[in-house]
């Protein structure tokens, strides 16, 4: 009898001990816990980036030649004229002087409760890396002017001194086919800003004419 | 059962409790799924590509100086000029120095970048420096720059496994952000503990390292990429 109280307190006494050693590593890995950074950058084919670096040397080869059209023209004063014309028109949509339209996508978060501020730079990163020339968040433009997006304690978000409230309206000019997959894409923005936020509810939808104010 | 004993066999089983816990959380650090000719292959080919982009990239801010060389020059259209320049300086086609802050950040010293370990809380990752470029905006920065390569509301800040890209080129630690606004301003924003909650906590471990200081001047230089125009119309 006395043989198998002292068993029992001997086995409850090492799973005590278990339990506190689980409990020790489990608080270990929790303080190193990243997931809400690592994931917000997927992992991609390493491939990918040759991918990537062929498809850049492709459009500075494109800029090379638009910029050797520029020196060519400035050679005669007609046409000099009609260079620098041209110029200012390009980077007046560049600069977000000028409002400016083209096909694209628009992507909407509902939420009850409010998103951090990193799903909107994730968001609007996603959307510039897959290709949108233009982008803007509730209606404001966002260019190199544009602040970025600021938290007060209170939990609000401001950008350029305007409070974004839900529904939460991303605005992208440029292919739509591929800025809506990468955007819906397995593990992609969508994925994981729904993954992190229950409740939340997004639409994504590819549009022929998407319109984009002047940067204010 | 004499407490001594009880003691023992508490420690006994918080040990074997950690090593078990640890054994079951622990990953096996894999160097690559790849074979190593097709790797060596894929660095060779994203060296010539570098390589091809450092090349374009010159030609390309040698263009652009001849073309303002030629705009300087041209004592005529003064008005159409002026307006052009002040596009130009607005899109980043200028370099900007001024006073501000200079960021540094480097991976810790257990980090092992050349691996297929993405998750690791030793390596500075391209949602780091996204947070760091907004955090910065908020506090009104004029011009942001991270390795020399110079940041637009057109730049994408992007991780391709462990290879960080921005404005589509690779950038590798340790990176080097240059501000140019109001140092005080700049600084107390940074500093705030509400701000990078996520990397400060990092910091504050050793995993990762960054150092932040103010500059009478710092200088970012001017933006050597291209601009995509192909979708966007003018209303």
């Amino acid at each position: 009898m006395k043989t198998n109280k002292i068993s029992f307190e001997a086995t409850f006494t090492v799973l005590t001990g278990l339990m506190l050693g689980y409990l020790i590593v489990m608080q270990a890995y929790s303080v190193e816990d990243i997931n809400g950074i690592v994931a917000r950058d997927r992992t991609t084919n390493i491939f990918r980036e040759i991918q990537i670096l062929n498809e850049k040397n492709s459009e500075l080869e494109q800029e090379i030649v638009d910029l050797e059209n520029t020196l060519e023209q400035y050679s005669d004063r007609a046409s000099y004229l009609q260079a620098i014309e041209d110029e200012i028109v390009r980077y007046e949509k560049i600069a977000g002087e000028v409002p400016v339209s083209g096909p694209g996508v628009k992507l909407v978060v509902k939420t009850s409760e409010g998103i951090d501020e990193l799903w909107f730079v994730d968001i609007v990163n996603e959307l510039i890396n897959s290709g949108a020339e233009a982008v803007s968040v509730q209606g404001i433009r966002i260019v190199d002017e544009t602040n970025g997006f600021d938290v007060l304690p209170s939990g609000q978000i401001f950008l350029n001194g305007i409070e974004l409230i839900s529904p939460y309206e991303f605005n992208a000019v440029g292919p739509s086919n591929e800025i809506s997959d990468s955007l819906e894409q397995a593990n992609g923005v969508v994925e994981r800003l729904l993954n992190n936020n229950p409740g939340v509810q997004i639409e994504v939808r590819s549009n022929e004419l998407i319109e984009i104010p002047a940067a204010g | 059962m004499p407490s001594k004993l009880k003691l023992i066999f508490v420690v006994l089983g918080t040990l074997i409790g950690v090593l078990i816990t640890s054994q079951f959380l622990t990953s096996v650090p894999v160097n690559s799924n790849f074979p190593v000719d097709q790797l060596q292959s894929r660095e060779e080919l994203l060296s010539d590509l570098n390589k091809e982009q450092n090349a374009l990239q010159s030609r390309i801010v040698l263009l652009r100086d001849k073309i303002d060389k030629i705009n300087r020059e041209n004592t005529q259209e003064q008005g159409l000029i002026s307006n052009l320049n002040r596009l130009k300086a607005s899109v980043g086609l200028e370099a900007q120095t001024g006073p501000g802050i200079e960021i540094s950040l480097n991976d810790g010293d257990e980090s092992l970048r050349n691996t297929d370990e993405t998750i690791s809380s030793y390596l500075i990752h391209a949602a780091d420096l996204r947070d760091i470029i907004n955090a910065m905006r908020a506090a009104d920065a004029t011009a942001i720059s991270v390795n020399n390569q110079r940041i637009l509301s057109s730049t994408s800040i992007i991780s391709v496994g462990n290879t960080i890209l921005i404005n589509n080129v690779n950038v590798a630690p340790p990176y080097t952000i240059n501000v140019v606004g109001e140092p005080e301003k700049l600084l107390r924003y940074i500093q705030d503990d509400q701000v990078l909650e996520d990397l400060k906590k990092r910091i504050s471990v050793g995993q990762i390292e960054m150092n932040i200081g103010d500059k009478r001047f710092v200088t970012v230089p001017i933006f050597n990429g291209s601009f995509r125009t192909k979708y966007i119309n003018e209303n």
